[in-house]
């Protein structure tokens, strides 16, 4: 018999709600308490609980927590609070307010039993997290929020033609694996694909996340994305076509950030690049594969939003977000600087760090499926990220000449969250054994990961030394052609580009158009056809003109009606 | 600070090198053809030399062709 | 006399007698017409909303005007459809009478009776539209609504006159083809009550003149509902209006049209007649189609946020006959479920709009900046009837483009619901710039200093209509179930 238990969302959206009636700190403490409530909550439920809603003639379920809703619960809601001790100093109601409205819609989004309350929830996302971006106010944060939002409804409108295709079908509105390989799931599939920052559909994020505010985009990098791929992990595990996606993904944020000037923009980049290694893993689709998936999208949440967290310490503080004007910062802020190595090297897979222990069970995954070139493909993108984060952001951020010399270290909170984000990177990196416990699978599969810290650093040992291999090799390489890789300050040319200029090409091009229409009937019926009929019309005063072609549509319609 | 940076890449890089025969790594992929090359010795040096030679390559070159000024979506 | 008996033509009787009350009342005491109007609406709301529960309970009324039987008296036929409408109706009405306080006041002060006066007549033009049950009354209720509206639309000053002209020869053109195709349905069987009419089509159903009669009654219709291509007269005219007759007009003119059609074609023509007089190449659902897309491109390019609803509206009647004509049941039931959520929709961002306009004085997009600070609840409630028009659940929106979207799709018409999935992308893009503007576009200070913008809201008597109109966009949504299974389901199970 299942207990009605009110879904976790409910919470953070009852808080969200509640922040513009509050003033002050009172707002920072409410959004703190809801997350480690919410955690709470996370923790303690199980699969005998749900909460049917009645609608559309269906029984909607908001609340399925099995093994793979919860693990994205838990480190939802522990994002959430370190997210929120982040934003201690700011009072913004619209920012808090919007921020604690995503979280639960995300947090709704992965209890969601069915596809009618994913959906309802999706949509809630993609309104929430828009306000973040426009929260910052500026020109280009305008700009780039009516891009997101175009994005993200275009893409849930393809969710929702899929979903009402599928339940029209098959009459059952469950959220399960998709089997079939037909319009519904491919609709549905491109829905969760745009969400996922999956090429072709990815350069909104790298276009939108970087102009929110600081907050904002702490809390963007986390959750988008990672519903989207908790979506592939319960929906398309094993959809084969996931892979080179997948790869694809991973090679294009590389390429593409080490083209980059912005250190938010790299972090964007860095986003897509590890989704990718995410989407091949759901791709793969063995059981192995999918924990690989699963703990990777959990170091990651993690890592991520502390990478978000340092730069945008370092933004309020310098006052730039331009890789070429900042430098050697590690001697003013020197917590800043500890942190984000830890993110950096978390991200780059570094032994003792949570990368380590999670992005190389989906590269065991792939080698057990004895995918060569994948793994080959991913191995040299994980290497990449290295490059890319732990070398050329770190080194441009901390190293080299002082740019700004009297820059104060990060606020007291903001250290805080940090470091809560860098004890549990260490933690999952020293000893994982409590991540693997948590995720989905069988038996047989779950016994077989060894977690203990002697387990990982001693009887695997090798993996260390590889890792160490690598990563020494692409600091020497990073050293010795890094004039290579600077470049003058440009704008990437991406596939937004079709509804950037293709757009407006398009739009002039239907107005022309439709206007020549207008204009070419209107003489013909107006000045020609009308006169003949009637000498007295021409005389008359203006406003008979569109009384007469609205006439004239009536005739011919009617006329049409009747002989055809 | 270069001087250490350089010590401690070329160091590790010979250490990792020096104690992988010890470690008796087998191939992930089976014993033969090209996909057995994992086992090489010091095929991950290999491995990330030239991907990272190759991600470079391909950013510089795929740079040029796609890199735009500022105001590119402005007009 | 039981007084639930007599509902239906206390509807009707109640307002009509009002409206002269309050015509000789302002004669003596301009101040007393807007009271009596009120409580003229509280009770045909009081009144509609009985006679749903009599319906829901009891089953159709046929309730005939003094007695006289049909085919030569009047009859008035309430089914599942007319009491769900009429309450429409009567709220939509209610809600403005409380709005059109202020507004009234400020724009045409010295023609306050005969404004409200004119108001209640064109109420009960539209109520009694939806309740009669013959076909020649209809055309007499269509001309006291539309001269009622013409007169209504014209108060909005010197451009109104000329937009409300244009509108007035066009609805007579609707109108006289409506009388011409009754006229008719007369000549070949003899009777004038629609229920008697349905009988006796099936029978002359290959005959050229009942066909001409469907063709025009369909055409008339359509160019009253500006349904494309006759969609031509509707911008001008309640863009022009003043923001009561267009918060009033707007949601309620239209629709009741489109009811009407639904009548007219589901119930006395019937499914079987129709749609087989429409094989093969004439499609309506791709007349549907052309106009959700020509509607959603003219939105598009609107600067005044007025005029850009309005274009809106001409694709929401594009969903409903398209809906209609789909020949399956759940596309009339999205018709039907549309009819009532884009009344509720339309006048809460009428009325919203109405507010801003009766503060800022202007509609235009540009001049919305900031105005989330300066009037958040009404800006909150225009958001959540855009959200409606988007179509984010759990707003009624929502619900109607799930039926709606399901029915093509059942129907096979593909066109329908790629226009129905791009119109809500186009609502979304319309609506975004409005809330970016209206949330961020004056420059304020910091996180620090909380800079305090002079909150300047809608006075109460228009305050409360809007969040009222807000809040029933959200319940509608809340209650879908409820409302298709107690009355949609009546309705579209007769027929399908």
């Amino acid at each position: 018999m299942p207990s009605l238990v009110l879904p976790p969302a409910f919470l953070f959206i009852l808080a969200g709600v509640l922040i513009p009636f509050l003033k002050g700190r009172v707002r920072n403490l409410v959004a703190v308490v809801a997350a480690i409530l919410g955690l709470i909550q996370v923790l303690l439920l199980n699969s005998d609980m749900s909460y049917p809603v009645h609608a559309l003639g269906f029984q909607i379920d908001l609340l399925r927590a099995d093994k793979l809703a919860i693990v994205f619960g838990i480190v939802f809601t522990f994002n959430a609070v370190a997210a929120f001790l982040y934003g201690w100093v700011k009072n913004k109601d619209i920012e808090l307010s919007s921020a604690l409205l995503y979280i639960g819609a995300a947090l709704g989004a992965v209890f969601a039993a069915d596809v009618i309350g994913l959906y309802i929830f999706w949509e809630l996302m993609a309104i929430t997290s828009v306000m973040l971006i426009l929260a910052r106010k500026t020109e280009s944060s305008m700009a780039a929020a009516k891009r997101y939002i175009l994005v993200h409804v275009a893409g849930g409108l393809i969710l929702l033609a899929g979903i009402i295709l599928h339940v029209n079908a098959t009459g059952s509105i469950e959220f399960t694996g998709f089997t079939q390989l037909n319009t519904s799931s491919i609709l549905i599939l491109i829905g969760f694909l745009v969400n996922a920052a999956a090429v072709p559909f990815a350069s909104w994020l790298p276009d939108a996340y970087p102009q929110a505010t600081i907050f904002g985009g702490v809390v963007l990098s986390a959750y988008t994305s990672k519903t989207a791929i908790y979506t592939l992990m319960r929906g398309f595990v094993g959809w084969e076509w996931l892979i080179p996606i997948g790869l694809v993904m991973a090679i294009y944020g590389i390429v593409y950030g080490l083209m980059e000037r912005d250190i938010r923009r790299i972090l964007a980049y860095a986003i897509v690049n590890q989704g990718g290694f995410m989407v091949v893993a759901a791709g793969v689709g063995s059981e192995l594969a999918v924990i690989g998936g699963v703990t990777h999208a959990f170091a990651c949440i993690l890592y991520t939003a502390l990478l978000w967290m340092t730069t945008g310490a370092i933004i309020k503080s310098t006052g730039t977000s331009h890789l070429n004007k900042l430098g050697g910062l590690a001697k003013s802020m020197p917590w800043t600087a500890a942190f984000t190595l830890v993110g950096a090297l978390a991200i780059s897979s570094s032994p003792f760090l949570s990368g380590f222990t999670t992005k190389s069970i989906t590269l065991a995954a792939i080698e057990q499926a004895h995918l060569f070139w994948p793994w080959i493909i991913l191995e040299i993108a994980s290497i990449g990220t290295f490059l890319l984060i732990g070398l050329k952001l770190c080194v441009g951020l901390f190293l080299g000449k002082e740019s700004h010399p009297n820059t104060t270290e990060a606020q007291g909170s903001k250290l805080v969250a940090m470091g809560v984000l860098s004890a549990a990177c260490l933690a999952i990196g020293i000893y994982p054994e409590w991540l693997y416990h948590l995720m989905p699978g069988s038996q047989a599969t779950l016994s077989a990961l060894h977690g203990s810290f002697s387990d990982v650093y001693i009887h695997h040992f090798s993996h260390v030394v590889t890792q160490l291999q690598k990563m020494s090799v692409a600091a020497l390489v990073f050293f010795l052609f890094a004039p290579l890789l600077r470049q003058k300050d440009a704008i990437l040319l991406d596939l937004d580009w079709l509804y950037r200029i293709g757009a407006k090409h398009s739009y002039s091009g239907i107005k022309k158009c439709c206007s020549s229409i207008n204009r070419n009937s209107q003489a013909f019926f107006i000045d020609k056809v009308l006169p003949n009929c009637a000498i007295r019309i021409k005389n008359t005063p203006m406003v008979q003109r569109p009384v007469g072609s609205a006439a004239l549509a009536i005739i011919i319609v009617l006329t049409a009606l009747l002989v055809l | 600070m270069k001087y250490l940076g350089w010590k401690l890449g070329w160091g590790l890089l010979a250490i990792t090198i020096a104690i992988e025969p010890f470690l008796h790594r087998k191939s992930h992929f089976g014993g033969h053809g090209i996909a057995s090359i994992d086992s090489m010795i010091g095929f991950y040096a290999l491995l990330a030399f030239f991907g990272c030679i190759f991600l470079m390559v391909i950013s510089r070159v795929l740079g040029q062709v796609i890199a735009v000024e500022e105001e590119y979506y402005d007009a | 006399m039981n007084i639930a008996a007599q509902l239906p033509v206390i509807v009707l009787v109640l307002p009509l007698l009002s409206a002269f009350a309050v015509t000789l009342v302002s004669l003596f005491n301009k101040k007393l017409a807007w009271p009596l109007t009120v409580l003229t609406m509280t009770a045909t709301f009081l009144a509609t909303t009985g006679t749903l529960c009599s319906v829901i309970h009891n089953g159709a009324i046929r309730y005939r005007v003094a007695n006289w039987a049909p085919p030569f008296g009047i009859e008035l036929v309430i089914d599942h459809l007319s009491a769900l409408v009429a309450v429409v109706i009567s709220i939509v009405a209610l809600l403005v009478a409380i709005f059109a306080k202020e507004t009234i006041q400020k724009d045409i002060p010295n023609r306050v009776g005969q404004f409200y006066t004119l108001f209640i007549l064109c109420t009960v033009g539209l109520l009694g539209e939806t309740l009669t049950g013959d076909a020649f009354n209809l055309y007499v209720l269509i001309e006291i609504t539309s001269l009622t509206s013409y007169a209504l639309l014209a108060f909005g000053g010197s451009r109104a006159y000329f937009s409300t002209f244009n509108y007035l020869i066009l609805g007579t053109i609707g109108a006289c083809l409506y009388l011409l195709g009754v006229g008719y349905l007369y000549i070949k069987t003899g009777s004038l009550n629609m229920i008697d009419i349905a009988t006796l089509i099936p029978a002359l159903s290959g005959s050229s003149a009942i066909f001409t009669a469907f063709i025009l009654i369909l055409v008339g219709l359509w160019i009253k509902m500006a349904f494309f291509p006759f969609h031509g007269w509707l911008p001008n005219a309640y863009t022009h209006a003043t923001s009561t007759v267009s918060a009033f007009a707007a949601p309620l003119m239209t629709k009741v049209t489109v009811y009407m059609s639904i009548r007219l074609m589901y119930f006395v023509f019937g499914p079987d007649y129709a749609f087989s007089q429409f094989t093969g190449p004439v499609n309506i659902v791709w007349l549907a189609v052309i106009a959700i897309l020509v509607g959603s491109y003219y939105a598009l390019v609107q600067t005044d946020i007025k005029r850009m609803l309005t274009y809106i509206i001409i694709a929401e009647v594009g969903y409903m006959v398209g809906g209609m004509w789909l020949g399956n049941a759940i596309g009339l039931t999205g018709t039907i479920y549309h009819i009532a959520a884009d009344a509720i929709m339309t006048a809460c961002l009428f009325l919203a709009l109405g507010s801003i306009a009766y503060k800022l004085g202007s509609t235009k997009i540009s001049d919305m900046a900031g105005i989330f600070k300066k009037m958040p609840v009404t800006f909150c409630a225009f958001l959540v009837g855009a959200a409606g028009m988007i179509g984010i659940p759990p707003t009624a929106g929502f619900f109607s483009k799930w039926f709606l979207i399901s029915g093509g799709i059942q129907a096979g018409q593909w066109a329908f619901v790629v226009a129905l999935l791009v119109s809500s992308l186009v609502n979304a893009i319309l609506f975004f710039r409005i809330i970016e503007v209206g949330f961020f576009g004056a420059d304020d200070e910091d996180e620090h200093d909380a800079v305090v913008v002079q909150r300047n809201e809608a006075p109460l008597s228009m305050l409360l209509p809007t969040v009222t109109a807000a809040a029933l966009v959200i319940l509608l949504g809340l209650s879908t179930s409820k409302v298709t299974s107690l009355l949609i389901e009546n309705i579209v199970g007769s027929l399908f």
